[in-house]
């Protein structure tokens, strides 16, 4: 965002763009996976529960 | 000649030739086709496209591919690990395909001690996650717009790591695949692109023989210098497609040549030899210091072979460095297969080993009674599940 | 491979003038290049031999 003259983006801008960079790098870091698991979850036809998805047992 | 046209008469407006559907005007000679200039285009476009469908090229795979089956299936590169692991892999749906995996590892330097990785894909989205102990997350996407496109996003986070992300998109048309990738794109400060761009075109020239290059750019986040490259690449698969033959000439001086032959249905072989050529510097023997540079050619030649059968895979190789190689993987019961491998260096007198088990498990009842072989009725099933 | 006798060779040789030319060549980048091609049209031949059909199994 440097690049850009200071009357476009004040600091308090490049401030806030700068913590939205790094909220999205957390979320994608920590939500990647759940995001997945909603996927297939939704996907797939009997609904298993948070604990079948995570567990490596079988479960029936 | 070019009669004035209306406006109001919109199948009148001339379109694009070649690109959009051609008014009726067009097609029976309108003011572009009779145009000397543009019917010239028009004319020699049609006869080059007419031409190309003459050849009956096909698709030559994607420059990623381009020595696929040899690096990736019949050598075992991709598959050696050390120590010992465990993975645990649950499935949930064929189809769509869902699954998790536990994968539990010791005394490797590489894999870490335990990661879940979650996979996800239907017919045009593929979604797969990898989370480690340490929580570095790896991520992939890739979702076909159509037959022909498609876009590919990478990600790698960890913690007090740069981030890495990796932006790839795939064209494949009738003849030609072109992919354009890019790692870590920013813009500077100054205006100027950071990071890598890769663009390469792989065209195929006759039926069997297909020639590439790809360009690739780069430049770091400091104020070093840019850096480019050209690489050439080349493919040739036989007319029965029982042999392949691939090279590359890489811009950072490696030339690898590549060949590999299906010799039976269940066997595989393939030879690689790579030569990267670079400069060092030599240095007075006595005061030390760099008098000049000289080149050096590193070379490495690896043969191998892959034996494919219903219940087992089993792969070996040989190298020019004195490697012996080999990879076994068994499927002892439906639900559980034995990996071993190891590798032994002659020259270096070092050795390394893995042992591997490989459970399969199941998220519904469905899927468990598919895995032992029977129907959801307790019956046998016909074929033998691929799962 | 060529690094490891290339070394040896010259540990053997000491002075400069008593290499042979084989043992010059056997330095130079040229015998790698050699060397490894030689080992890769080796190996195709090897593989599009009889050979190579004689090691897959008969089932």
């Amino acid at each position: 965002m440097a690049f850009l003259p200071s009357f476009i983006l004040s600091d308090e801008s490049k401030e806030r763009i700068t913590k939205l960079i790094n909220i999205t790098h957390t979320v994608a870091h920590y939500g990647w996976v759940p995001f997945i698991l909603y996927l297939g979850w939704a996907s797939s036809s009997n609904k298993p529960n948070v604990l079948n998805l995570l567990s490596p047992l079988p479960s029936i | 000649m070019a009669t004035p046209v209306t406006l109001t008469d919109f199948s009148k407006i001339p379109s694009m030739p070649g690109v959009t559907p051609m008014t009726p005007d067009q097609s029976k000679g309108g003011f572009w086709s009779s145009n000397p200039l543009s019917s010239f285009f028009f004319e020699t476009y049609k006869t080059v496209a007419s031409h190309r469908q003459s050849l009956a090229l096909v698709n030559p795979g994607t420059v990623e591919n381009l020595n696929k089956e040899v690096s990736r299936d019949v050598f075992l590169s991709q598959y050696f690990f050390t120590g010992l692991r465990a993975d645990l892999n649950k499935a949930f749906s064929l189809n769509p395909a869902f699954q998790t995996s536990h994968t539990f590892s010791i005394g490797s330097n590489a894999l870490p001690n335990y990661a879940f990785s979650a996979l996800f894909a239907d017919d045009n989205l593929f979604v797969q996650g990898n989370l480690d102990n340490e929580f570095s997350l790896s991520g992939r996407v890739n979702y076909g717009w159509n037959k022909n496109n498609i876009s590919k996003v990478n990600l790698q986070l960890a913690k007090g790591q740069p981030a890495m992300c990796q932006l790839e998109q795939d064209y494949q048309g009738s003849d030609y695949s072109i992919n354009l990738k890019s790692l870590n794109p920013s813009v500077s400060p100054e205006g100027l692109f950071n990071g890598v761009a890769v663009g390469s075109l792989l065209q195929s020239i006759t039926p069997q023989l297909s020639l590439g290059l790809e360009v690739l750019y780069s430049r770091g986040q400091g104020s070093g210098a840019a850096d480019a490259g050209v690489s050439y690449l080349t493919r040739y698969v036989s007319k029965k497609q029982d042999w392949i033959f691939s090279g590359q000439m890489q811009a950072n001086g490696a030339l690898i040549a590549s060949f590999w032959r299906k010799v039976t249905p269940s066997v595989e072989a393939g030879i690689e030899t790579t030569l990267q050529a670079g400069m060092v510097p030599i240095t007075d023997p006595v005061v030390g210091t760099p008098i000049g540079i000289q080149p050096v050619v590193e070379g490495s030649t690896t043969i191998g072979a892959k034996y494919e059968y219903r219940q087992s895979v089993y792969r070996g190789s040989i190298d020019s460095t004195g490697k012996v190689a080999c990879f076994l993987e068994r499927k002892i019961l439906p639900t559980l297969s034995v990996l071993f491998c190891g590798e032994i260096d002659h020259f270096k007198q070092e050795s390394k080993l893995g042992c591997g088990l490989q459970f399969e498990t199941a998220g519904n009842e469905e899927l468990l009674m598919m895995q032992q072989g029977l129907d959801v009725n307790g019956n046998p099933l016909q074929l033998p599940p691929q799962v | 491979m060529s690094g490891i006798f290339g070394a040896s060779a010259a540990a053997a040789n000491e002075p400069e003038s008593s290499k042979s030319v084989f043992q010059k060549f056997k330095e130079s980048p040229l015998y790698t290049i050699t060397l490894n091609g030689a080992f890769f049209v080796a190996g195709v031949a090897f593989i599009q031999s009889p050979l190579m059909e004689m090691m897959a199994p008969q089932l």
